[in-house]
């Protein structure tokens, strides 16, 4: 049997996805402590500044001549960041002695993550999508690898390889994890014909769909080695979350009118499609939070689910370590 | 501390007909739980409305027909609630008889009042007759029998004052409000329980097997 009955400590009680009580543990022990994802700084803007709202905290990362610095807002508290990048990625952690580096946090998938982010040039405008559901079980959705038939029929199901099963290649690393689908012939060939129009610049030539998921809260998805469209999901209430994204469509071709307004066509329909596969997810991950308040078993977990209860361990293992000390004044 | 845990309580789900063709089914929630009554292959049953795979709520509408498939990742249930269609199965979760058995749906209570369907979320419990008494059991059933025909809203007087002049009684039974037009009209009007949205109330208007107004003046 392929099938995981979890045990009791192998998964996270039930409660943890509705109450208060669990948000704020996680507030103060993932959020105001893990390395988070905080966007994608316009090399543009100067001096440039990224906000997030995570679980009830306010983290603002700027940089200036001096560098990047930031600070995370508690209520009242105002606790310095630690900020770091991995290549256009920044990352912050409210400042702590101890603690992985950002680098061991990313691990095993810091250089690929860096290599992917080249990528990052051609912003399209952040989308924000609210969801009616606590941000963990929008991580297990994503992290599910076989709902594509049920779910996305009509969009991913038909856009990744008909045997998409032998393709799939799924590396976990503690709750870390990579997984890559190969495209269909049709998507790919629909790829490489936008290719040859707007020369793509490429991090890979590879015609799959890529997934990089980094606890607790962030995931890179790449196409065609080429579109990335990074995502972050951010706790508002216990039973409310945004996902927010990203979507960049990198070209080498965005001298002339005619380029531009080609590029804008194309990631205008890149941007739809993405919306329209969030919203298919959105009322799956509703109708678990509507659900799971109302079982009495601990569900089971197949063979493509364990990323799942890896999440659900990390998760365990961050609640578990003792509160960050104050630095003493 | 009945209102605080009303897991014990019976609530009103509908009628017999609403649940008379195969896949049919209405749903509602007791406080945190989902509730589902469907008719499988002719027999009618009650279970948490939830998925054992990963939770999801399986039928989201207040009713419908359709079979008892989960929309995440298609799991079907039976009358036993025993998945029994299960998507990837011999690659994903290799699950035989004994762990289907172990996946099945979590059981709920259901009870007729004549032609009324009543529902539960525990499974024991006192009866749906013990709750009501006996005297408006009775009563409730055989209204429900004399009353068969479900009408529009204006066959049977709209709002309970349709100007007619005469009466309509009232009593309350569970989580329903019954006006009764003796030999006229029945109105059902079920609140949703405590925990349930508004879109779960539902009202009913039944007649007569014959009405008085269908017969030659
Ligand atoms: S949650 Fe119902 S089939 Fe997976
Ligand atoms: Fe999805």
């Amino acid at each position: 049997m392929t099938a995981l009955f979890p045990e009791a400590g192998g998964f996270l009680p039930h409660q943890h996805f509705w109450t208060e009580e669990g948000l704020a543990l996680e507030r103060e022990r993932v959020f105001g402590r893990c390395w988070l994802y905080m966007g994608v700084l316009d090399a543009s803007a100067s001096p440039a500044e990224l906000t997030a709202d995570m679980a009830g905290l306010r983290f603002t990362v700027r940089r200036d001549t001096a560098g990047l610095s930031g600070v995370c807002l508690d209520g009242a508290q105002a606790r310095p960041l630690e900020v770091d990048r991995c290549g256009a990625l920044v990352f912050a952690r409210v400042a702590q002695d101890g603690g992985p580096t950002l680098a061991e946090h990313l691990h095993p998938y810091a250089e690929r993550l860096a290599t992917m982010s080249v990528n990052c040039v051609n912003p399209e405008p952040p989308v924000g999508i609210p969801f009616q559901a606590n941000w963990k079980a929008l991580i297990e959705n994503t992290m599910d690898d076989f709902h594509g038939s049920t779910v996305h029929p009509e969009t991913i199901h038909p856009a990744v390889h008909p045997d998409w099963q032998s393709h799939l290649k799924t590396e976990r690393f503690g709750a870390n994890s990579d997984s890559c689908w190969r495209l269909a012939d049709g998507t790919a060939g629909w790829w490489a014909k936008l290719d040859a129009k707007m020369r793509l610049a490429k991090f890979a030539e590879e015609a799959t769909y890529r997934h990089i998921f980094i606890f607790p809260n962030f995931y890179l998805a790449g196409f065609y080695g080429a579109t990335v469209i990074p995502h972050r999901v951010d706790p508002v209430a216990p039973d409310a979350a945004v996902l927010r994204w990203q979507l960049f469509l990198p070209t080498t071709q965005l001298e002339t009118p005619r380029e531009r307004a080609f590029h804008r066509s194309a990631a205008a329909y890149l941007l739809e499609s993405a919306t329209g596969v969030i919203n298919e997810d959105r009322p799956v991950c509703e109708a678990v939070q509507q659900g799971r308040p109302g079982i009495l078993g601990n569900g089971v977990y197949g063979r493509r689910e364990r990323r799942i209860l890896d999440f659900h361990v990390a998760i365990l293992a961050q609640l578990a370590e003792s509160p960050v000390m104050e630095p003493c004044g | 501390m009945t209102e605080a845990m009303p897991d014990t309580r019976w609530f009103y789900l509908c009628t017999e007909d609403d649940l008379a063709v195969p896949n049919a089914f209405v749903t509602t929630r007791v406080g945190a739980v989902p509730l589902v009554a469907q008719n499988l292959k002719g027999r009618v049953v009650a279970f948490r409305n939830v998925c054992t795979h990963r939770f999801a709520v399986i039928h989201d509408d207040p009713s419908g027909c359709g079979p008892l498939r989960c929309p995440y990742h298609g799991w079907t249930f039976d009358a036993e609630g025993v998945p029994v269609g299960l998507p990837f199965n011999p690659t994903d979760f290799q699950l035989n008889a004994e762990g289907r058995r172990r996946l099945a749906l979590n059981p709920a209570s259901l009870a007729r009042c004549g032609r009324l369907v009543f529902v539960r979320v525990a499974t024991e419990g006192p009866s749906l007759e013990e709750q009501l008494g006996s005297g408006l059991f009775a009563r409730l059933s055989a209204l429900s029998e004399d009353f068969p025909r479900s009408g529009e809203p204006g066959e049977t007087g709209d709002g309970l004052d349709d100007g007619s002049g005469e009466a309509w009684e009232r009593f309350e039974a569970a989580n329903l409000r019954v006006a009764l037009r003796p030999g006229q009209a029945l109105r059902l009007e079920a609140l949703p329980p405590p925990g349930a949205a508004e879109r779960f109330a539902r009202t009913g208007n039944f007649l007569p097997a014959h009405t008085d107004t269908e017969r030659p003046a």
